[in-house]
């Protein structure tokens, strides 16, 4: 399965989820400012580089996690997406897009255009930083909702397993 | 291969352009609104947007229209990309974006029709702004199917043409 995290910049609340998703990011703290900002393209994208889809990395369960910005294409985004791969034959079930914008809060937007949009980073990177770790309790919610979807069923917490 | 035309809403400049690719329209004579109307999924409600299938064209292959609002190109780089993730060659995609080709007066027009209230001057806009649009999406559907052609005989990387 592909998985699909995508916020409107691509930079922030899309690729943190990615983060959260393949244990780049701890789960039982909030992360520090540094493991963030370490993060592949954390606040790192450049214009012209809206929509393209970036690999995070390969879960332990063999998924490949990608992190993308849709800037204005909203409910169009997914559903482009999934109706290419209908009509190239590939199965719903084997990809799965995650839209991350509702949890996006005001500091992060904020940051995110005054960082990417205006170039200011040295001002917007400390707020998108900040914005972060205040969302990060609700980004975690969200893998964690989800996680199940992606997850093989013997893996599922409370599947019961086969005694030897 | 699949052709893609991409428009803001999917439902206009884009499946006129279909239209003309699959041959349910003539490149040489202007068509009139009542059979603009008679065309799948011409002027119909965007809703959550997506691809839309229209027809085939001479060669077999199927046409689409793809709506992608203001943001063509980054919806282009999302396919892109999209197809090199799923391990899919490029080349089953033609996409073309006849958004940023067509006038004004159009795209204000196909706006208006997105609201009950507008819905007649948008019309009214459309009608007009047809006569310079029209042989401006001729010109880009021939275009498409020359590199359709192209892409069939040779295998050709390039999927974007007039871009």
């Amino acid at each position: 399965m592909i998985v699909i995290y995508h916020c409107f910049g691509g930079s922030h609340s899309s690729v943190t989820m990615a983060a959260i998703h393949l244990g780049l990011l701890p789960r039982n703290r909030l992360p520090t400012a540094a493991e963030l900002l370490a993060l592949p393209y954390f606040d790192g994208r450049s214009r012209g580089e809206e929509g393209e889809l970036k690999f995070m990395g390969t879960d332990v369960y063999g998924n490949r996690v990608y992190a993308v910005g849709k800037k204005n294409l909203g409910s169009r985004f997914e559903a482009l997406l999934y109706d290419l791969a209908a009509t190239l034959g590939i199965k719903r079930q084997d990809i799965l897009l995650l839209n991350t914008s509702p949890l996006v809060n005001l500091l992060m937007r904020i940051g995110g255009f005054t960082s990417r949009r205006m170039g200011l980073t040295f001002l917007g990177r400390p707020l998108v930083v900040l914005g972060t770790r205040r969302a990060f309790a609700s980004l975690l919610k969200l893998v964690e909702q989800n996680q199940h979807l992606w997850m093989p069923a013997r893996a599922l917490p409370g599947t019961p397993t086969r005694q030897a | 291969m699949i052709i893609v035309y991409a428009c803001f809403s999917g439902t206009h400049a884009g499946v006129i352009a279909a239209a003309l690719h699959a041959g349910f329209l003539n490149p040489g004579r202007q068509p009139a609104w009542e059979e603009l109307k008679k065309l799948p999924h011409f002027d119909a409600f965007e809703g959550e947007g997506g691809m839309r299938h229209i027809g085939y064209t001479p060669e077999g292959h199927a046409v689409y229209t793809a709506a992608v609002g203001h943001d063509g190109e980054a919806a282009r780089r999302a396919i892109e990309t999209f197809l090199a993730a799923l391990g899919q060659d490029r080349r089953e995609v033609l996409w073309i974006d006849v958004s940023h080709r067509v006038s004004f007066l159009w795209r204000a027009g196909a706006f208006c029709r997105r609201y009950p209230s507008l819905a007649w001057l948008g019309r009214l806009l459309l009608q007009f702004s047809l006569g310079r649009d029209y042989p401006v999406l001729v010109n880009l559907v021939k275009e498409a199917r020359q590199q359709e052609l192209h892409n069939v005989k040779s295998g050709s990387q390039n999927l974007y043409p007039g871009v």
